[in-house]
């Protein structure tokens, strides 16, 4: 099979979808209006067509040449995702310490290997940084426990 | 002349306020700090700061978001020296020089010369600030909605297409961004687009929220396992106040006379750069360095140690740090994305960046301007004395680093409206960057226009309104006719150098 340029064909035509869908997604529910008195569907819809286009070129050359290799490296990816989740999970119902704690845990699954101690270490520091630093310092408001679950 | 003392003497009694000096430091301060680690850039900093700036008032914030903008300059040549490793994309072309001299045990010699060079080129960036800064608002103030519809598509166009790897892929970020920022309540209708029922996105999507997905969390992801733990060979175990101490600083007769011109000729260069949209700091210190080696009598030394090699570019980037702020503050045209950012925080203070700022908020300009004085000559003294501190943060671990930097972006996300919808926002915006890094799509210019994308329908909606859903408006007035024109030969370049074999590399470097 002939090499082709990966990233910009899926990144091509994922912009394609999208363009169109935003395109058509606002000549639909908005009012065009005319260019004398646009409506708000009018920039929108036009935008939208416009990420299309490009989307369509840019997948079109992508065919037309090799690319790099995409390497997708899982670990880094869930670890930080999830550590962010969990915080947002957490955070209005437990408070901003446990929050904290919670989400330096699971990001430390990002690296091997785990080294307890000092996640441990930092996971204290880090939640005690943030509540002097922000509600002490700053003056944002925010509980650093609550029970609400 | 004496209207020019009178508002800097202004801008001085701002910028010498206790808390405004407080800020000034803070920023410069952090500037250095994530200058020198690489890893982290100004731009994840400046995003994930942003939540904080909203409990300052204006003067106080944008003064500290500058100052970490500008104090990254500074830090960035720090890394690239010691660990031939950029602590930012700007002092990439610092490695080339700067590192041999390390190798050579001129490490002390290079810091100096890259601060007195930082230092000299942020002085004629300014200088240039203060005198064409509230010029360009004068002219800028008779622009109407055309010329300004005009200008940004300028503005996009050129930051997407010159500074990137890919241009087309470029400008189709902006126009992404552009869709993106017209989430929200329709300001002429009230009409709600895209918000789907979801009641915080009425206000359009959180700036906070996209900055710290696409640049700190994709960022972290990025570099999560893959930055190693460096070892510096420099000591600098001996205290500033020791001989010594300078004594491995002096760069001795020969180089200490090839410093002023160098640093000269690349201010010239950064000055004109910074202030055109889409070029910015990387871009001029690598043009500084061309010029130096086209200029010099051995162009062979490059490569092995040539001072001139770092005090140029670095007189550079400071420049064009300085004087990017130029078509930022005046016109409302973010040179590149810090600078939107920049933007975005005065919009949110309820600033509107544009010709009538220097005349409506003039301590904030001023202050800003006078700010620039202190901050820097702060940076020189973080830098010089005090290099041993940074020194010793080179070696703290990514490990320890990067949960840290989620905490913060975490917090701060939240901590704007205490609300989770952000913070959800932002791990998924997140994923888009990270899923864009791999395809090699550059969220820089997706930013830039999600910033400008709303003032563009604005600025569209009334000029075919004026003249009466004609599109010809845009050619037949002159200033908004050249802009046009510009634009058109850049996109023209554009289609042809991606339909050349791709280019060998972009700047590619921590945000």
């Amino acid at each position: 099979m002939r090499r082709i340029d990966l990233g910009d064909v899926v990144g091509g035509l994922l912009l394609v979808a999208f363009g169109l869908w935003f395109g058509a997604y606002a000549l639909e529910h908005y009012a065009y209006g005319t260019a004398r008195r646009m409506g708000p569907g009018y920039f929108p819809a036009w935008v939208g067509f416009l990420v299309a286009g490009l989307g369509g070129v840019i997948a079109l050359l992508g065919f037309l040449r090799a690319g790099d290799p995409i390497v997708i490296r899982l670990r880094p990816l869930i670890a930080v995702i999830a550590a962010t989740g969990v915080f947002a999970l957490t955070v209005e119902r437990f408070g901003v310490v446990p929050a904290v704690v919670a989400l330096v845990f699971v990001a430390a699954l990002g690296e091997s290997p785990y080294r307890l101690l000092r996640t441990t270490l930092l996971a204290l520091g880090l939640a005690a940084l943030a509540v002097v630093l922000f509600a002490w310092g700053l003056g944002i408001p925010f509980q650093p426990f609550r029970w609400n679950p | 002349m004496s209207d020019l003392l009178a508002n800097l003497a202004m801008g001085f009694s701002v910028a010498f306020s206790l808390k405004t000096l407080f800020w000034c430091f803070v920023g410069v301060f952090m500037g250095t700090f994530i200058g020198v680690l690489p890893g982290i850039g100004p731009l994840a900093t400046i995003s994930m700061l942003l939540p904080v700036t909203f409990h300052l008032d204006a003067t106080s914030a944008i003064i500290m978001l500058a100052g970490i903008y500008y104090g990254a300059n500074y830090g960035g040549s720090t890394a690239s020296i010691l660990l031939n490793l950029p602590g930012t994309p700007s002092s990439a072309v610092t490695c080339l020089d700067g590192y041999p001299m390390a190798k050579q045990g001129r490490a002390g010699v290079a810091l100096m010369a890259t601060t007195l060079a930082s230092f000299i080129g942020s002085s004629i960036g300014i200088l240039l600030f203060t005198g064409f800064a509230p010029a360009l608002a004068e002219i800028g103030l008779k622009f109407g909605p055309a010329e300004y519809f005009a200008m940004m598509l300028l503005g996009l166009v050129a930051a997407s297409t010159v500074a990137t790897g890919a241009p087309l892929k470029g400008v189709a970020m902006v126009v992404v961004g552009v869709a993106l920022g017209l989430v929200g309540t329709d300001v002429q209708t009230g009409q709600q687009r895209f918000t789907f029922g979801l009641l915080p996105l009425a206000d359009g999507i959180n700036l906070v929220s996209l900055a710290m997905g696409m640049f700190g969390i994709a960022e972290v992801i990025n570099s999560v396992g893959r930055v190693a733990q460096q070892r510096s060979t420099y000591r600098s175990s001996v205290l500033p106040w020791t001989r010594d101490f300078w004594r491995a600083m002096d760069p001795g007769r020969e180089d200490w006379r090839r410093i002023p011109g160098s640093s000269v000729r690349g201010s010239a260069i950064g000055s004109f750069f910074g202030a055109l949209p889409g070029t910015g700091p990387t871009i001029s210190a690598f043009l500084a360095y061309a010029l130096e080696k086209k200029i010099a009598r051995e162009p062979k030394r490059f490569g092995h140690g040539a001072i001139e090699g770092i005090s140029s570019p670095e007189a550079a980037n400071n420049a064009a740090a300085q004087t990017a702020f130029i078509p930022t503050l005046t016109l409302g045209i973010p040179g590149d994305v810090v600078m939107a950012l920049m933007l975005g925080a005065l919009i949110i203070q309820g600033i509107q960046p544009g010709p009538r700022l220097v005349a409506e908020h003039p301590q904030l300009f001023w202050g800003l301007a006078a700010s620039f004085w202190i901050g820097n000559v702060m940076l020189v003294i973080l830098n010089l004395p005090l290099i041993g501190i940074w020194v010793a943060i080179l070696r703290i671990p990514y490990s320890i680093l990067y949960p840290a930097i989620l905490v913060f972006l975490v917090i701060g996300v939240y901590s704007v409206n205490n609300s989770v919808f952000d913070v959800v926002t932002c791990i998924l915006f997140g994923f888009v960057g990270y899923a864009m890094n791999l395809m090699r799509f550059e969220p820089a210019p997706l930013l830039l226009g999600f910033v400008l994308g709303p003032l563009m329908e604005e600025h569209l909606r009334r000029a075919m309104l004026l003249a009466r859903g004609d599109p010809m408006v845009f050619l037949e007035r002159p200033i908004s006719a050249t802009f046009v024109a510009i634009t058109a030969v850049l996109l023209l370049l554009a289609l042809w150098s991606s339909l050349k074999p791709k280019r060998a590399e972009g700047f590619s470097a921590p945000i």
